[in-house]
């Protein structure tokens, strides 16, 4: 009776897998451009390998902020994608949520790919850990460069082969600059909020607590970042902005800037100045967030469309894809294997400013806050420095402590 | 004239017929275009057939440009074709002549240069290859007709308008007027409103248009800014030639009729060698009476009393200058605008100077000053330009300037005269005037050194200011170069509060220098410190106390000094020393008679 049983459960399944439609997969992603055709490429090559078996679907949900609120939508609908492209300090209410599902559960069953995880970066594992376990995989990844004009170093008597490595040097380094001219500066920057947090832990200051409950950002070490650029701007030679600042770094009249490692391509090919590239300056430390996105996959999904996104995260994030989406996008490779490449390798002979972004990964690049109510805490980190930058003769004190208490108000009122 | 105006486009056909009629009026029918938009050949949705049938069927423009973006037109549409060959083609096909031109082109997007869209080319070229004067070569050789694009700080200005007579024949017109995909009518914006005059003013001869720069579906419909084409009939042919004689004007009406003539001239031409000119406008566009208008130019604005929907004026001019140029502005009462192109009254010499002016805004009254101007030659052979500056029979300056053909030559050169109303002649035909807003002084005031005080030392400022100098903050470094360009360098101590307390310190060079700007005649105004200073960086100051030729040292941290009754030091042949404490410097405490009456002395006011 048994035995019998079982055979025809397998005729069943066979059946099941000879005449049914393919699995399909849906993936939810932020970005337009050459980056979503790039993305949309390695769908189409997997369909055509899993002709009839899976079927993935890549959809534009808007930015990352737009995605996220979709995605916080969909939970409360109970209808998620399979896998989404998450912005890294948007994920904590899905985390917190129980939302994704743990890839060691698939890496377990499959000691192939397990036999090739140390290939991936380790920062960017080490990033997508959480208590939970493994919860995504690197797609669009990067890490904050100083840009230079090198001409502008020049003129003002500077060795662009030696920029600055702290920020002391970088206003030493300004103050020379602006020598040159009322309209020419040091440094520039504005409200990105990933650069915000790499300045306050430059200084050694810190943001949220490792549970993310406290916050930490009043501190001596913190406002004596803020003390700092504002007092760049006060005097002229640093120049803040909320906007324009593309322009600005195009024009010619800024010495240094810092920006992700993916404008190399665009600003190789916009500026008309010798652009040189250095990695981000420290202070009391050195250390600089990981920028962009990784791809997660949702739980709460049915199991076999679950086993058929695995594939289709294995197939994104092979050596051969990663290196792919890097060589289309200026984007870092998720895996070593991928770096290591001739086609990667030839980019950074041709051009070492290529290789700077690697070195920082290797050596000083972390996560950045994910927590639950962060996007939130990080709108108001953002106002309350664009009211410090933009009024630089406030009281930078009274500024963070006012934003501390705010902002701790928002983190007791999510985790009460 | 009595010309009657009707809005849409059938009416428009009937209007033409009128026009022939009442032929008072003789500078043609107006077509309204929008030569500036994108498509998803570039950064815009939407493929250059739907635009072109957008506009066509839309009803409200005439003439519909497609001008994608340089850089994304290297990339082949999947069949291979090149993006620019389409847009040609499509704009082949849905052209009618007589109904609908439709125009192709592409947006060189060089950001910081400026933008600039060029039309009717085979081919493109990409900005990662070229600079702005590749660009300019490229135009000229391919004897293109093209535009300068939102002007300003944002995209550029292109190197603040810098002459070339030679682009000047291709470079027509310029955007008084772009609504960046916006639906709001308001695209004449104040920065390039500023701007168009710039261009005139440093000789280029552009015309005013106004566009949509659609990024989206769009085309011809996201607003009313149209460059507005006063051709006698819808052609393609005519079209071009309009973008080349620049008889267009921008309006944020999507119907208005202006026109701005003279007597052998319409808008976009020049007149050669006359004195005196009637210039005339006329405006119709029923419904919409006029706020103001006025004609603007190269020697000031004059007001029109105008008022009403339709109306014709005529204004008397005197040409005072070799070089002159005018363009009328009318503002509506909903707020839109109309910019014309400019009638230019120019010297058959074709020899010009322009953009004259004094390199630094207020130099010195009693010292030699840098003025800078422009020479042009216009003429396709090489001349001798006479420049001579007068300031009523006096003679400034005479030089005579070799310049080659189609070329203009940027010059600076330094005058020593305290005559303030400067006259420039070109072979003895007057050229430019400029006024010399002279100043008594200059002071430097140091920020350099941690002592960021400028609104602390505002009394102090405006002390010196009231003895008619000028009071200019030392941003960044302290330089020998910038302490010789003044006659008082006001050093505060540094702010013993500093969270950089590393910057406090003056180098020895700076010491040095500072010690032979009083030695040869500069007069140095040290603030004493604020509070206490215990950092070792005072050692650095010391060391100029002891430099300096007199018995006179810091004690305090720089709160005081000792050694001395008079805080004032006097130099034979040089220059001085003036002392102030913090609180006499930020106005708590009087600083005295005689330390006033010191500084006035040293300065030659007394």
């Amino acid at each position: 009776m048994k035995r019998t049983f079982l055979i025809s459960l397998l005729v069943v399944a066979v059946a099941a897998i000879g005449f049914a439609a393919p699995v399909k997969v849906t993936m939810w992603y932020a970005q337009t451009g050459i980056y979503s055709q790039t993305l949309l490429d390695i769908a189409a090559e997997f369909n055509k390998l899993h002709e009839g078996e899976i079927e993935v679907e890549a959809v534009y949900t808007g930015n990352y902020q737009d995605t996220m609120q979709k995605l916080l939508a969909a939970m409360v609908a109970g209808d998620v994608p399979n896998l989404a492209q998450i912005e890294q300090s948007r994920i904590g209410q899905f985390v917190d949520g129980g939302a994704f599902q743990d890839l060691n559960y698939f890496i377990d069953k499959d000691p192939e790919f397990k036999a090739t995880l140390d290939d991936f970066w380790p920062r960017f594992i080490q990033a997508n850990t959480y208590e939970q376990g493994l919860l995504g995989f690197p797609l669009n990844c990067s890490t904050p460069l100083m840009y230079i004009n090198r001409d502008l170093f020049k003129q003002a008597g500077l060795d662009p082969d030696n920029p600055p490595k702290t920020w002391t040097e970088v206003y030493a380094a300004a103050k020379q600059i602006k020598t040159l001219g009322e309209d020419i500066f040091g440094y520039r920057f504005g409200i990105d909020d990933w650069l915000l947090e790499a300045y306050i832990w430059q200084f050694g200051g810190q943001i949220i607590s490792e549970d993310g409950r406290e916050m930490l950002i009043y501190s001596p070490e913190t406002v004596a970042a803020w003390n700092f650029f504002q007092k760049g701007v006060r005097e002229g030679i640093f120049i803040f902005g909320v906007s324009g600042g593309n322009e600005l770094d195009l024009s010619g009249r800024i010495a240094m800037v810092v920006r992700s490692t993916g404008s190399i391509g665009y600003l190789k090919q916009n500026v008309k100045y010798d652009l040189g590239a250095t990695t981000m300056p420290g202070q009391v430390k050195e250390v600089v967030p990981i920028g962009g996105a990784n791809v997660f996959m949702f739980s709460a999904r049915p199991q076999a469309e679950k086993e058929a996104a695995w594939e289709f995260l294995k197939f994104l994030t092979s050596t051969e894809n990663t290196k792919r989406w890097s060589l289309a996008t200026g984007y870092m490779t998720s895996r070593i294997s991928a770096f290591e490449s001739p086609e990667i390798q030839k980019i950074m002979t041709d051009d070492p400013r290529y290789a700077l972004t690697y070195q920082q990964l290797k050596d000083s690049a972390v996560r950045r806050p994910w927590y639950g109510p962060y996007p939130e805490v990080h709108a108001m980190i953002t106002s309350a420095w664009e009211d410090a930058m933009s009024n630089p003769t406030k009281d930078v004190d009274a500024i963070l402590k006012n934003l501390h208490e705010e902002a701790q108000y928002v983190l007791d009122d999510y985790y009460f | 004239m009595a010309a009657p105006f009707f809005r849409g486009d059938f009416m428009k056909r009937i209007f033409i017929v009128v026009l022939l009629v009442a032929s008072s009026l003789t500078f043609g029918q107006v077509y309204f275009g929008n030569i500036h938009a994108h498509t998803s050949y570039s950064d815009g949705l939407g493929t250059p057939e739907e635009a072109f049938e957008h506009a066509r069927n839309s009803g409200v423009v005439d003439i519909q440009a497609i001008t994608d973006h340089d850089h994304d037109l290297n990339y082949p549409l999947p069949d291979g074709s090149w993006k620019l060959d389409r847009i040609i083609e499509m704009a082949e096909r849905f052209t009618i002549e007589g109904e609908f031109i439709a125009i192709s082109g592409f947006e060189w997007t060089l950001t910081s240069r400026g933008h600039i869209t060029i039309y009717d080319t085979a081919e493109w070229i990409d900005r990662s290859t070229t600079d702005l004067y590749d660009i300019y070569q490229w135009i000229v050789d391919k004897q293109a007709t093209a535009q300068f694009c939102h002007p300003g700080r944002k995209y550029g200005d292109f190197f603040d308008f810098e002459y070339f007579p030679e682009v000047d024949l291709y470079i027509n017109t310029i955007e008084v007027g772009n609504g960046a995909g916006s639906n709001s009518n308001n695209v004449i914006k104040e920065e390039y409103f500023e701007r168009y005059q710039r261009a005139l003013s440093r000789g280029w001869h552009v015309g005013a248009s106004a566009n949509q720069d659609n990024h989206q579906k769009n085309w011809a419909t996201v607003n009313d800014a149209r460059t507005a084409f006063v051709i006698d009939e819808l052609t393609t042919e005519k079209v071009y030639e309009a973008l080349k004689t620049r008889n267009i004007y921008a309006t944020e009406d999507r119907n208005a009729f202006l026109a701005f003539f003279t007597e052998g001239a319409k808008m976009g031409d020049t007149l050669y060698d006359v004195p005196r000119a009637t210039l005339k406008v006329e405006y119709s566009d029923p419904g919409e009476r006029v706020r103001g208008a006025a004609i603007y130019s190269n020697n000031g604005i004059i007001e029109l009393d105008v008022s009403g929907d339709e109306w014709e004026i005529e204004i008397d001019v005197e040409n005072p200058l070799s070089y002159n140029w005018y363009f009328v502005k009318i503002d509506q009462i909903d707020g839109n605008e109309l910019v014309s192109s400019p009638i230019w009254f120019q010297s058959s010499t074709n020899k010009y100077l322009l953009n004259a002016r004094t390199i630094d805004p207020r130099p010195v009254k009693g010292l030699p000053f840098d003025v800078g101007f422009d020479l042009i030659n216009s003429l396709r052979e090489d001349q001798v330009i006479s420049v001579e500056v007068k300031s009523g029979e006096f003679a400034v300056f005479s030089k005579d300037y070799e310049i080659s053909s189609m070329n203009c030559l940027e010059i600076v050169e330094t005058f020593d005269t305290e005559e303030d109303s400067l006259d420039f002649f070109v072979d003895n035909e007057l050229a430019f005037r400029v006024n010399v807003d002279f100043v008594g002084f200059t002071a430097h005031l140091d920020t350099s050194h941690e002592n960021y005080f400028l609104t602390e030392l505002k009394p102090l400022t405006q002390l010196l200011v009231g003895l008619g100098g000028e009071v200019k903050p030392v941003i960044g470094e302290l330089t020998e170069k910038t302490t010789f360009s003044g006659q008082v360098l006001i050093l505060p101590l540094p702010d013993a509060d500093t969270f950089m307390k590393d910057f406090m310190e003056i180098s020895e060079e700076q010491v040095d220098f500072i010690v032979d700007y009083v030695k040869n005649g500069g007069l140095l105004v040290i603030v004493l410190a604020k509070k206490q200073i215990t950092h070792p960086s005072i050692e650095s100051y010391k060391l100029l106390f002891e430099k300096l030729p007199w018995m006179v040292g810091i004690e305090e941290g720089g709160r005081s000094v000792s050694g001395t009754s008079t805080r004032n030091l006097e130099m034979e042949d040089g220059g001085g020393v003036v002392i102030l404490t913090w609180e006499e410097a930020i106005g708590s405490e009087p600083i005295s008679e005689g330390t006033v009456g010191y500084i006035e002395m040293k300065l030659g006011l007394r």
